[in-house]
């Protein structure tokens, strides 16, 4: 599919509600000398550094997890959400060039990561039409991320269809925490400008609100061949409202609204000499979404929630148009049943509209509307077996798409924690990747043969594209034998089938619209089958209050191979070349007298077989100072061991890049 | 904007910003120790400075009892800070609780920040009782807690709402009253 002159992918989406579960674990410091021998007096002069303030359940989850938080973010100075998932394990990666990434959670790394769900405060950003993430419309003030959550693993169960590989939850602050402003302005080689401000504050004590909006300027990747295109300009505003009425009652209101250009090359194939032509124009990007939740606590431990959104998207490429909107209503409600039972269940509904417009040649869909519904109902209970030692899960989701009717995800997971610093846990899963319209109904003409006569490709509609499936076996232990220490492994092994390939029809000349030609009519087909394995390791080692380290290393094996009927011998090949076995990331985090921070970020990423990329290392560099007035300024440095590197096939090579940036806060 | 106000909104900022680590002026070292490390100490330290009434107070040799009600954000740090420590001559015991009910029992009862939804009703159940609550949950004190934790500029700080205290025949040291920011109450002394 990478043929398509862009390389994007497919699915439908569900998906709810960030809550369950867990977050990973977060190093603190080792512990002091006897502060209780203190007085008052002196303990309030001490200074104190302050982590997160629910550290402990997380640890017990019986899920591959990983959190980002935001001091991550703002230490390795990474300026993308695709970018800050480079330091999660399990989690591929590769700039394609400027403005877009290839990104895989445990194999399967694709233009739009079609195996992979990812939600925004609860709203999922799947685009159903090629299926998947476009990452570079995922954005918000980073300074109000509250922490992303990697989920390796499938998620169906709980944010079902298309949380196949993995699900990423980002999720912002309140606006309760973020009562201020800030602002960001910095520039640099790649990062040519950018800016970014907020502000927050209160309306009585119940009413929390801030407003943001930012700006970037990205430099152009470089190209061996032909001139740089694909320098990209974007920018974003938005809200969040929360206010809490009463003691039960929380309601959030949230908006964003985004706009930029981020330049294209693209081939199209025209039913006139020369047959193909190549532009360089930019793909004019713009959307906006708004979300309400409300949420209400019977008591404590019984919470319901209410979430409705919508979502506009409405992306212009240079030969393709996609309009989308989205409505989706979300319920969910979590109660004790007895003193061992916690239940969690919920329902949900989406409808997603789509007009595309193409060109003679990329008609890309028929029809060029179509509107999608989705049900959904989900039930987990988390059994306590032996008190706070051993926890079972049970769970499952029930979807209803238009494409494949009824598709059911169960999934169980146990989690053992022997003493307090321990965690073993496995699990057994479910998870499908129902089609999305390019797999069903693509119009597609993509290459041209002129001679002896016209011949083109063209990918054709197949109604019998069915989901694909994967069931997965998972383990993992982690842990912290004290706060300074973290250590977790885990090891999977995913068994898929159905995997989507390509195969073709017999051919046909056509003479309507001229000239006569003869098409190859390809068509999605689910006939490939195979397995990954492999495992995360990942530890944490503050070596002193001020000086923390962290590794991480991930393995995957891909091994797919066809089941009978398909001439396909292009999309074995390509997903098993396209996941790096091997990949390491190295972080140091220092804080130094007088306000300094040094923050190295070292990866490496082991090479691409079938796109012929090479093995690679690389380095980040965050050097950050606290000045007076709450002013931060901060010198990153971006790939740093070579000036120029490429990480994904396309032809495009990631440059070397500085930039400074100047944060101001103020309080309220 | 009040007092109280810029206070909470101060407590939000520094809880939760990325936080940037000043070397202190203070101190010699510049390693600061983890919020709730210091406020392990600042439990132990409240203690000292709290007169119970005499019949709250258990016999020579039960031991006294610091609780812990929701998520536990002190982690292991509280549990070795008070290893063989003595609080008014008697052992001290820990107890992680998760109901008001059982907090009755505690002389010291600290309240997580995950049970902002019901410090209501846990206040409620405390109501009379001669337990010191202390916490750090935004506006804590205005909601009837006794000792409430802010983060000001790196350092812990706290405030006191002495009617709460008073109510519960518990009596605050003046020193103590004279450390805190603020003290709250019908004749509030002390303060900065």
């Amino acid at each position: 599919m990478r043929n398509f002159g862009r390389h994007r992918f497919r699915l439908l989406a569900t998906g709810l509600m960030t809550f369950f579960w867990v977050r990973t674990v977060q190093g603190a410091a080792e512990p002091m000398p006897d502060l209780t021998s203190l007085s008052l007096e002196d303990l309030m002069k001490m200074d104190v550094t302050s982590v997160s303030k629910t550290p402990e359940n997380r640890f017990r989850a019986p899920a591959a997890v990983y959190v980002i938080t935001q001091e991550d973010i703002r230490r390795s100075g990474v300026t993308s959400i695709p970018e800050a998932l480079r330091l999660a394990p399990g989690v591929e990666v590769a700039r394609i060039n400027a403005n877009q990434w290839s990104i895989g959670v445990r194999g399967f790394g694709s233009r739009l990561a079609r195996y992979t769900l990812v939600l925004i405060d609860g709203r999922s950003v799947y685009d159903p039409l090629f299926a998947g993430t476009y990452w570079e419309v995922q954005d918000t003030l980073l300074e109000d991320i509250d922490r992303i959550e990697v989920i390796r693993g499938p998620g169906g169960a709980l944010w079902g269809s298309n949380a196949v590989n993995g699900v990423i939850n980002i999720i912002t602050k309140s606006a309760r925490e973020t009562h201020g402003s800030i602002t960001t302005v910095g520039g640099g080689s790649e990062e040519r400008s950018f800016a970014g401000f907020r502000y927050g504050g209160q309306r009585g004590d119940r009413f929390h609100y801030r407003v943001y909006g930012k700006y970037f300027d990205r430099d152009e990747s470089y190209v061996h061949v032909g001139e740089e295109y694909d320098d990209w300009q974007q920018g974003q505003a938005g809200f969040r409202t929360d206010w809490n009425l009463g003691h039960q009652d929380d309601v959030t209101i949230q908006g964003d609204t985004y706009k930029g250009r981020a330049g294209q090359r693209i081939t199209s194939t025209i039913y006139t000499p020369p047959y193909s032509k190549t532009i360089l124009e930019d793909s004019d990007l713009a959307g906006a979404n708004v979300l309400a939740r409300w949420k209400h606590d019977i008591n404590p431990r019984n919470s319901m929630a209410l979430q409705f959104y919508y979502d506009h998207t409405d992306r212009t490429d240079p030969d393709f148009e996609e309009a989308r909107d989205t409505y989706d209503l979300d319920f969910q409600q979590s109660l004790p049943l007895g003193s061992r039972n916690s239940l969690t269940y919920g329902s949900g509904f989406r409808v997603t509209a789509d007009d595309t417009r193409g060109t003679p040649t990329l008609k890309a869909f028929t029809p060029a509307s179509r509107t999608l519904n989705l049900v959904n109902f989900f039930a987990q209970d988390q059994i306590a077996l032996i008190h706070q030692i051993l926890n079972l899960t049970l769970g499952a989701k029930w979807e209803h798409n238009d494409y494949t009717g009824s598709e059911f995800q169960p999934n169980g997971r146990l989690a053992w924690t022997p003493t307090e610093t321990q965690t073993l846990w496995g699990a057994i899963s479910k998870a499908v990747r129902t089609p999305s319209r390019v797999d069903r109904n693509p119009d597609i003409t993509v290459a041209s043969v002129p001679t002896p006569f016209l011949q083109v490709g063209r990918f054709t509609p197949n109604e019998k594209f069915e989901s694909e499936n994967l069931i997965a076996y998972e383990a993992g232990y982690r842990i912290q034998p004290k706060e300074s220490l973290f250590f977790g492994v885990d090891g999977f092994y995913n068994d898929y089938d159905d995997v989507y390939s390509l195969n073709i029809n017999p051919l046909f000349f056509e003479s309507n619209p001229a000239p006569t030609k003869l098409v190859f009519p390809f068509i999605f087909e689910n006939r490939l089958k195979g397995k990954i394995y492999g495992g995360e390791a990942n530890s944490m080692l503050s070596l002193r209050p001020w000086w923390r380290l962290e590794g991480v290393y991930s393995f995957a094996r891909i091994n797919l191979h066809k089941k009978d009927g398909t001439a396909d011998g292009v999309t074995e090949g390509t997903i098993e070349g396209g996941t790096p076995w091997h990949q390491v990331v190295l972080r140091s985090s220092m804080e130094l007298p007088h306000g300094w921070e040094v923050d190295p970020t070292v990866r490496y990423v082991s090479q691409l077989r079938k796109q012929n990329i090479p093995a690679y290392w690389t380095m980040d560099l965050h050097l950050g100072w606290h000045g007076p007035r709450n002013t931060e300024v901060a010198l990153v440095g971006q790939n740093l061991l070579q000036r120029r590197h490429a990480e994904a096939s396309g032809g495009n090579e990631i440059q070397r890049g500085v930039y400074g940036r100047v944060t101001w806060r103020y309080g309220s | 904007m009040s007092p109280a106000r810029r206070r909470f909104a101060a407590l939000l900022i520094f809880l939760f910003l990325p936080r940037p680590t000043w070397p202190a002026a203070s101190s010699s070292s510049a390693s600061p120790p983890p919020e709730y490390q210091v406020k392990a100490a600042f439990l132990y330290n409240f203690a000292k400075f709290v007169d119970w009434p005499e019949e709250a107070l258990p016999p020579a040799e039960a031991p006294f009892v610091i609780g812990l009600l929701g998520d536990d954000p002190f982690g292991q740090s509280l549990d070795g800070l008070l290893k063989e420590k003595l609080l008014k001559d008697r052992k001290i015991t820990l107890r992680r609780i998760s109901d008001a009910a059982a907090a009755k029992e505690c002389h010291v009862l600290f309240i997580s920040a995950s049970e902002q939804k019901s410090l209501t009703p846990i206040l409620k159940t405390l109501e009379g009782q001669p337990v010191l609550v202390v916490g750090d949950m935004d506006q804590f004190i205005q909601r009837g807690g006794m000792i409430g934790f802010t983060l000001e500029n790196h350092k812990v700080r706290f405030n006191i709402n002495k009617d709460a205290a008073d109510a519960a025949h518990l009596k605050l040291s003046s020193e103590l009253l004279k450390l805190a920011k603020t003290v709250q109450g019908s004749n509030a002394t002390g303060g900065q």
